[in-house]
């Protein structure tokens, strides 16, 4: 966690496929401090998506700690235009919506994740 | 009725560790979760070149599964503790390369509502298709619940 979900009308080239997996990492990890190691990025296409999108994203995202709701927005906002510029999209082509998931609702590495803002502790204990 | 969706390399996980995996996480709910709830168990089985865990490929493997609302957390981790060890012995995949979750029905919910949302009437349409024929499909010639992500696939 996080899950972002990718969903596109046509397969995307592999190498944007790499460059929007890479933007949208960079783009969780500098905004909220995650860990690269934690970020999930796949890709499904042949999708008819709403309002004339071309790319719809959908994160699962972990919520408390120290996520609050600016910070959430601001992680939509970077993402929808750093996702733009790397799938070379309009604006306008790309919908993201974000879903909070608990932190101690999910495992990996045999672990519980941590709250946000806790993965230092996490990742020395680990 | 409780679902639970994994996403799997089908590179990394077969038929045979599928069927071992199911029957494991069966097992698991039934003694954590619920003896008396029927249990759906969808596989997605997603390319190498379609999923990426920290900048790399392959993905990890992605299990959600679906549990009453206000789960107590010790049951929760139970249950992760011990689908986790149960999936790594099947596959041979190291914990590190598994992300398990339980997620309260509300949340499941809203999530499986987000990838709907994201849809036109049209694509709506075209994913329940694609989802009855594929399930349908590989019931019957594989014995699983299996799907690809491409629509049209």
């Amino acid at each position: 966690m996080p899950l972002y979900t990718v969903s596109c009308r046509k397969p995307l080239s592999q190498e944007i496929r790499e460059a929007v997996s890479t933007t949208i990492t960079d783009t969780h990890c500098e905004v909220t401090d995650a860990p690269p190691e934690f970020v999930n990025v796949v890709f499904m296409d042949g999708y008819s998506l709403k309002n004339s999108w071309n790319l719809a994203v959908i994160g699962g995202v972990r919520s408390g700690g120290n996520r609050s709701a600016e910070l959430v927005e601001k992680l939509q906002k970077s993402l929808h235009t750093n996702i733009a510029s790397a799938s070379k999209l309009p604006i306008d082509k790309i919908g993201i919506e974000l879903v909070g998931v608990r932190a101690s609702w999910v495992m990996e590495g045999g672990k519980i994740l941590p709250e946000p803002g806790s993965e230092n502790d996490w990742l020395q204990n680990k | 009725m409780r679902k639970i969706l994994c996403t799997v390399n089908p590179e990394q996980v077969s038929d045979v560790h599928k069927k071992s995996l199911e029957s494991a996480l069966r097992s698991n709910y039934a003694k954590h979760l619920s003896e008396s709830e029927s249990l759906t168990i969808v596989w997605c089985e997603l390319p190498t070149a379609q999923g990426f865990t920290s900048y790399e490929q392959p993905c990890v493997s992605l299990v959600v599964i679906e549990a009453q609302d206000d789960l107590d957390q010790d049951v929760r981790e139970n249950m992760l503790s011990e689908c986790a060890a149960d999936w790594s012995e099947i596959t041979g995949i190291t914990l590190e390369r598994l992300m398990i979750s339980v997620f309260d029905e509300t949340v499941f919910s809203e999530y499986m509502a987000a990838n709907q949302r994201r849809l036109s009437l049209m694509g709506r349409i075209q994913f329940s298709r694609h989802m009855l024929v594929s399930l349908l499909r590989s019931k019957m010639t594989r014995g699983l619940l299996i799907f690809s992500p491409n629509v049209g696939s």
